[in-house]
């Protein structure tokens, strides 16, 4: 029998994320949120609650998620008020995203290239000529 | 995995219901205090039975020890544990009202405004006959009343049996509110493990009376791999079952420290719905 892959609710990861530790999915989602700018810096973000009932996540994932943003400085706690986006948060998740960039989206599409005899060359004359096009 | 934090324990129970019906068998599991833990497994596995020695209601096991917060369950004060399941009263004179009444007694925690919020979100007033009402809504009436009891342990045996995938989807919104606001110890069994598998921490996975596996979510689907390509390749793995074919290809389950790097197939995640498949067998079935 087939069944879905993911342990998460759908929705909530983007693709490349579903295979992750559901509490690493919610870290990624509110940290998509803020790249997009979604959630801008400075802003409240939803509580762990609010966030769990949303998604029909359990409340300890939600804050392990949220626990994990707040540790790598993304996000903090004002007590009784509620979780902010860190000033400065923003550029500091896009560097991470460059760095992740290759091991994320290259080596999926290289390992496809690869599969249907695309050399690595090819692959950088498609992606030029793609955004040529877009231009 | 046993801990000081552990709720409910059961150490080695074995139970039978006699004319060689062997319901558990070595149920050695703990629950942890203010943990989600989901109990899975085939129809027949035992999820029921091992709810009902929990609530006390299976009070000759043959063997073993069951405890909650270390006191044993035939001398626990009532209202400790709450077993939602499908042998509830359904007298053709009980009013949910009347349901309501008997569990404001016995459980001091009980919350009649959030009771009648919950009913009125599925469409459901204290007046009705439970008898009177659809499978679905009687689910749903005994689900929110076990999540207004509030007990510290609550016992949730196949919850959403019979209601549509709304009403679902607002029991399960409801029991992350309910844990949010009031955190428990909460053991639900289920079938539609794909839908739920969110709201768990960890998961205990019954396999013909005995545990199969007892792991966070996350760590137990990680440790197992999908495994498609040639039916050569992959008969040479410990599969969990015997691999499915399609033409020359096949497709098989197995523990990802068992996939030798080298071998040549297409890998994939795991769900836990597939994965308690893979882990179990059906009771009676030649395997």
């Amino acid at each position: 029998m087939v069944s879905y892959s993911t342990n998460g609710p759908a929705g909530l990861a983007a693709s490349t994320d579903v295979e992750l530790p559901l509490f690493q999915q919610v870290a990624r989602r509110i940290s998509d949120d803020i790249v997009s700018g979604v959630l801008p810096e400075g802003s409240q973000v939803p509580s762990t609650t609010e966030f769990a009932v949303h998604w029909s996540i359990n409340p300890a994932t939600a804050l392990k998620g949220i626990s994990q943003l707040v540790d790598d400085g993304v996000l903090f706690k004002q007590r009784g008020i509620g979780m902010f986006v860190v000033d400065g948060a923003r550029e500091r998740l896009l560097a991470q995203r460059r760095a992740d960039f290759a091991q994320r989206f290259l080596s999926p599409l290289l390992a496809e290239a690869a599969r249907i005899g695309l050399t690595p060359t090819e692959v950088a004359h498609l992606i030029l000529e793609e955004t040529d096009n877009d231009e | 995995m046993t801990s000081d934090t552990a709720a409910v324990r059961l150490a080695g129970v074995d139970l039978s219901y006699g004319k060689g019906t062997t319901a558990l068998t070595g149920v050695t599991v703990d629950f942890q205090d203010e943990t989600i833990v989901g109990l899975i497994g085939r129809n027949g596995a035992g999820k029921s039975s091992l709810m009902r020695v929990v609530a006390a209601r299976e009070p000759r096991i043959q063997r073993g020890r069951v405890t909650v917060f270390g006191v044993s369950v035939l001398k626990s004060p009532a209202g400790t544990v709450h077993l939602c399941g499908e042998k509830w009263p359904s007298s053709r004179e009980l009013r949910l009202c009347d349901l309501m009444r008997h569990l404001r007694r016995v459980h001091d925690r009980f919350d009649e405004p959030r009771a009648v919020e919950l009913l009125t979100a599925f469409g459901i007033t204290l007046r009705r006959y439970a008898a009177s009402l659809s499978r679905g809504q009687r689910s749903a009436a005994y689900a929110s009343l076990a999540l207004a009891s509030r007990a510290s342990i609550t016992l949730l045996d196949e919850p959403q049996l019979g209601m549509d995938a709304p009403s679902r989807a607002l029991l399960y919104q409801a029991i992350v509110e309910e844990q949010a606001l009031l955190p428990r110890t909460m053991v639900m069994s289920t079938h539609l493990i794909n839908e739920t598998a969110g709201l768990f921490e960890r998961v205990v996975v019954l396999d013909r009376g005995r545990v199969a596996a007892d792991a966070p979510v996350d760590e137990l689907c990680a440790s197992y791999v999908r495994v498609e390509g040639q039916f050569e390749v992959v008969s040479q793995l410990p599969t969990l079952q015997p691999p499915e074919r399609l033409g020359t290809t096949a497709r098989a389950i197995v523990k990802r420290d068992k996939v030798p790097a080298s071998t040549n197939a297409h890998l994939s995640a795991v769900s836990l719905q597939e994965l308690s498949s893979a882990l179990t067998t059906t009771p009676g079935r030649q395997s």
